[in-house]
């Protein structure tokens, strides 16, 4: 027995209309331990070089880690996983809802997915059995009302009808919460797949399961107890971050051609809480509760999150809290990412704008974006091309040097002006313009203890580092908001004008050295409660600088994945808007400088000065080309 | 005159999201905002990190910073999610 795992993969062939299963745990799967890790090294081994996105051929991978289903707070997560049709590099999408957990008490720890139905058909996962059905009365309908005719006693994943129509932004969801990035529902739309639903009451082993209920209580009172995810969050949602985003000169606004306008408190978290919230909501088994409810003409609506607000919101010139509501309630019902919808449309409109292309899109022109969102979702129109993101928009009607992606994935609302290792970031991650992938912002802008954001300092070990860390978390999977409490919630009280806290910034500025040691060496202790969780699953220790491996190895897998789709240096970039134009008074220099930092990134990371990676790095962490 | 965008708390009482201060650096500036807001914002300063255009204070010229016209200064605190 594999302790933390169902032991089974299921496989479905939406073209034969048959599945079988194989062991989860073969040959040298348990060093990519689950979620992203895992589903990216059985895609590299399942497909060849060049295979498109949409050939049935192509594995969409729904895939849970040794954490999921076991009770562990915000561990109620998959990751889809698969060939961006945006980018063209790695696509993976995390998301919590209502799926995980009974998908993997049905029996299975990953769903594979080939092939391509002749008809839309839906996945019915069970205990002792597996049903591909025709989605009848589905197929156009948004995901709200798919959700709703779908079994009760199932979790769900679900396409909108953007997904349906291959929208290169289309995302999946699962109830209220979204596998929003990289495309992956137009995947799924192309293989006619409407939804997958599944449940079962197996039980997850647990090796050492009275310490794990034991550290359980003590975790959520700690996680209740830390100012970040026992206040702000529950309190705020992540709209806390509307107020310092614009304090900070960051929140995309009207396309990223500044960094706040003077209406964006308008769409503040606290504003929000003030006048428009409900209730909290959240996901199973999550102590946080950052999810909103609010109030909508009448009904009560989930809220926008933060990245909703900042692109759907701020960055088209939309300064009301109920518009707001509005586009993203589109958002989610027509199954479209917020966050590249968002750049989209506002890259339309500084195209309309600019005369570049006159498409009547303009900013701050609520009615028209909400029409305009039924276009994208249904390819009419305008629409057509808007659907189809920024750098293919560029490639049509010119204006690269203002889309605003890296590797044509959308940047989400933290303008890395104002951040530089977040640009660095952005322009490094495999899946391409995303902020969950190290979130280093928090360290730089966004968090209680921050460093220089411009400057280029330590930021390369230190986003090597914030990305292995994340990248483990979502092959595990716990939710990237445990990273937060992660931080001493004494921070939260210094003085950020006194002499501890800038002895401290100073330190963190000056501690390149050490953490390039840190990033690759093994530390042999059991620090967090990531190691320690996964600890008490598998029986056996697991220490911080396992953890840390088990990270560089699921970013460095993602990494050869790109490489072998002919992805280099030439892709590790920013739009041009980033790195020439400034929205900051008094800075030296005009944008992000990211070459200063790209060639120290490539040497810690192992790559030669094309951005390849290099065997021997390979050949450290053990990963088969 | 340099803008103010207070902590929500204060703009709630202020029923406002912006306030303008003509101030010659941010130590006149929050004595002035002080007198306006009814409570001493040097001591809320410990609470808050400090912007102005942006950038935090710790590198300009802390309290001495000057402030010119249509400068911004807001006051946050640590925040996360996304």
């Amino acid at each position: 027995m594999s302790y933390g795992y169902m032991g089974k993969i299921l496989k479905i062939d939406l073209t034969t209309g048959k599945h079988e299963t194989e062991d989860t745990i073969s040959g040298d799967r348990a060093k990519y331990l689950g979620g992203k890790g895992l589903a990216t090294r059985i895609l590299y081994d399942m497909t060849k070089p060049g295979l498109d996105p949409y050939d049935p051929a192509m594995p969409l991978i729904f895939s849970t880690g040794p954490v999921t289903g076991t009770g562990v707070p915000q561990s109620n997560r998959f990751v889809v996983t698969t060939r961006s049709p945006l980018t063209g590099a790695i696509a993976n999408s995390t998301s919590g809802g209502d799926l995980a957990t009974k998908f993997k008490k049905a029996g299975y720890d990953i769903l594979i997915v080939t092939g391509r139905a002749k008809h839309p058909v839906l996945i019915e996962i069970r205990e002792d059995k597996v049903e591909i059905k025709a989605a009848k009365g589905l197929w156009g309908k948004g995901t709200i009302e798919t959700q709703d005719g779908l079994p009760k006693d199932c979790g769900h994943a679900v396409i909108g009808p953007a997904g349906e129509n291959k929208v290169r932004f289309a995302c999946i969801v699962s109830g209220h919460r979204v596998a929003g990035r990289t495309g992956i529902g137009a995947v799924m739309g192309s293989k006619n797949l409407k939804a997958v639903s599944a449940t079962g009451n197996k039980k997850v082993e647990i090796m050492n399961e009275s310490d794990l209920r034991e550290f359980h209580k003590f975790m959520v009172k700690f996680l209740k107890d830390h100012p970040m995810t026992g206040d702000i969050l529950p309190r705020l949602g992540t709209a806390n971050l509307v107020q310092i985003t614009a304090g900070r000169n960051i929140i995309p606004t009207r396309n990223f051609q500044t960094g706040h306008d003077e209406k964006t408190l308008e769409l503040s978290g606290e504003e929000m809480a003030a006048h428009h919230l409900e209730r909290q909501s959240g996901c199973l088994a999550c102590p946080i509760r950052c999810g909103r409810e609010v109030k909508y003409e009448g009904k009560v609506i989930k809220g926008p999150e933060f990245e909703t607000i900042g692109l759907m919101g701020n960055n088209l010139g939309v300064f009301s809290l109920p518009a707001v509501f509005n586009l993203s309630h589109l958002c989610d019902d027509l199954g479209v990412d917020s966050i590249s919808c968002g750049n989209s449309i506002g890259f339309a409109a500084e195209l309309n704008q600019r005369g570049l292309w006159k498409n009547g899109v303009e900013f701050g022109d609520t009615g028209r974006i909400v029409a305009l969102m039924r276009e994208i979702a249904h390819r009419e129109g305008i629409g057509d091309d808007i659907a189809d993101g920024t750098k293919r928009m560029a490639e049509k009607h010119g204006g690269k040097e203002f889309a605003i992606n890296a590797k044509g994935l959308e940047l989400p609302a933290y303008d890395p002006r104002g951040c530089w290792g977040q640009g660095l970031e952005y322009a490094t991650t495999p899946r391409g313009g995303c902020h969950i992938n190290g979130s280093t912002m928090y360290l730089e802008a966004t968090g209680p203890v921050t460093i220089n954001p411009h400057s280029i300092k330590a930021k390369p070990p230190l986003v090597v580092m914030q990305q292995n860390t994340a990248a483990a978390i979502s092959s595990s999977i716990f939710c990237q908001f445990t990273a937060y409490a992660m931080i001493p919630k004494q921070a939260f009280s210094m003085d950020p004008n006194g002499a501890l806290y800038k002895a401290i910034t100073t330190a963190l500025l000056n501690s390149g050295a050490v953490l390039k040691m840190a990033v690759k060496g093994h530390m042999p202790l059991q620090v967090l409660w990531f190691e320690k969780y996964l600890s008490m699953i598998f029986g056996r220790k697991v220490t911080m600088g396992d953890f840390n491996e088990y990270g560089a190895r699921a970013f460095q897998m993602e990494k050869l994945y790109n490489c072998r789709e002919g992805f280099s240096r030439k892709d590790d970039t920013l739009p041009e808007r980033m790195l020439r134009e400034s929205t900051f008074k008094d800075v030296s220099t005009s944008g992000v400088p990211l070459d200063e930092m790209l060639d120290d990134y490539y040497a810690i990371r192992g790559y030669d000065e094309n951005g390849v990676i290099t065997q021997k790095e390979l050949d450290r962490l053990g990963i088969r080309a | 005159m340099a803008k103010f965008y207070p902590p929500f708390e204060l703009s709630e009482k202020l029923g406002k999201k912006m306030v303008e201060i003509d101030a010659p650096d941010l130590e006149a500036f929050l004595k002035r905002g002080s007198e306006l807001a009814g409570k001493d914002l040097s001591a809320e300063s410990k609470r808050f990190a400090i912007l102005i255009n942006g950038r935090n204070i710790r590198y300009l010229k802390g309290f001495k910073t000057p402030l010119g016209p249509d400068d911004e200064v807001f006051f946050v605190y640590g925040s996360g999610g996304g």
